[in-house]
């Protein structure tokens, strides 16, 4: 009897657990870069990412490879020139929700909020900041946000004969439906 | 202006504006539709998964940026962010899947659960499921 009621906890707890996590394996990231000589955008729609709405942790990871470009040209460059992609096939976050005790995830409603963590681009690891809306709509979450890195900040160098065609600032945009893990 | 020279003048201005128009060909060029592409690889969901997981850096030598194709039984289809759709074939790995990402104008009919399909895409690599990108339906 001791020995089930040890396994029911066990159960209970990890059910527990798991029932505050939430997955996307088909996230979507894109980022944008606008000058008066072009504008660039690329998409990634592979994207897998982790929320536990219990202690407000938020993981994403994508395959640069997954980027794609309207021009094969730009990924091509993008790939080989740019982030490397062999060398660093992958990019990650790491962070939080601020405040994830104000906020009560299980309950409808839209909510605004600011995540923060390390991003890891090109091997290089950043702190960033950005503000987000997490949408609860019963078992299913969206998170999106808005902000904006420089490549240079992570080693990313554009060579000068195309400086003036990439932006030094890109907007990168967030859109993750998140399911019940 | 003697002969000799026009000729001259005229195939410099013809490799010029030809090297223009090559350049500008290149500069412009998209993803190629993969209905068109012959596959480097045929290979089941699983046999590529197994390759994966089990040296995940020689998978990628091997497969990431190669056109796969590969024949498997739906477990899920989920729509993504604007036109994007994933569907997952099965590996009967509890670990992972192969994840087929495709615009919705490509899909014809209705595809369920349980469907076999042949999908042709391009491999991105490996997160928790094998990824292929741009994929297309095989008829």
């Amino acid at each position: 009897m001791k020995k089930l009621a040890i396994i029911l906890v066990t159960f209970l707890s990890f059910y527990n657990l798991s029932a505050q996590k939430y997955m996307t394996r088909n996230g979507y990231i894109g980022f944008f870069s606008h000058t008066p000589m072009e504008d660039i955008k690329a998409d990634n729609n592979q994207v897998a990412s982790v929320l536990d709405t219990g202690t407000g942790e938020i993981v994403f990871q994508v395959l640069m490879k997954s980027f794609k470009f309207e021009k094969s040209l730009m990924e091509e460059h993008f790939n080989e020139n740019y982030v490397e992609s062999e060398k660093f096939p992958k990019s990650t976050f790491s962070g939080e929700i601020g405040e994830p005790s104000s906020l009560d995830l299980t309950v409808n409603g839209k909510y605004e909020v600011v995540v923060e963590g390390d991003l890891t681009i090109h091997g290089i690891t950043k702190k960033v900041s950005a503000p987000g809306i997490i949408e609860v709509k019963n078992e299913s979450i969206v998170a999106t946000a808005k902000f904006v890195i420089v490549p240079e900040d992570y080693g990313i160098e554009i060579p000068g004969v195309v400086r003036e065609k990439i932006a030094k600032e890109l907007e990168v945009s967030v859109e993750m439906k998140y399911t019940r893990m | 202006m003697s002969s000799t020279f026009k000729v001259i003048l005229l195939g410099l201005v013809i490799l010029f504006l030809g090297g223009a128009i090559v350049g500008l060909i290149m500069y412009n060029k998209t993803d190629p539709d993969l209905s068109r592409v012959k596959a480097d690889f045929v290979i089941n969901p699983a046999k590529l998964f197994e390759e994966f997981a089990a040296d995940e850096a020689a998978a990628t030598e091997k497969y990431v940026g190669r056109i796969v194709e590969m024949t498997g039984t739906v477990t899920s289809i989920d729509k993504g962010s604007g036109t994007s759709i994933s569907i997952r074939l099965g590996t009967g790995n509890f670990m992972g899947d192969v994840i087929c990402t495709l615009t919705d104008e490509k899909i014809e009919n209705d595809i369920k659960p349980g469907d076999i399909l042949t999908i042709r895409g391009e491999c991105s690599g490996m997160l928790m499921d094998v990824l292929l990108n741009n994929c297309v339906f095989v008829k």
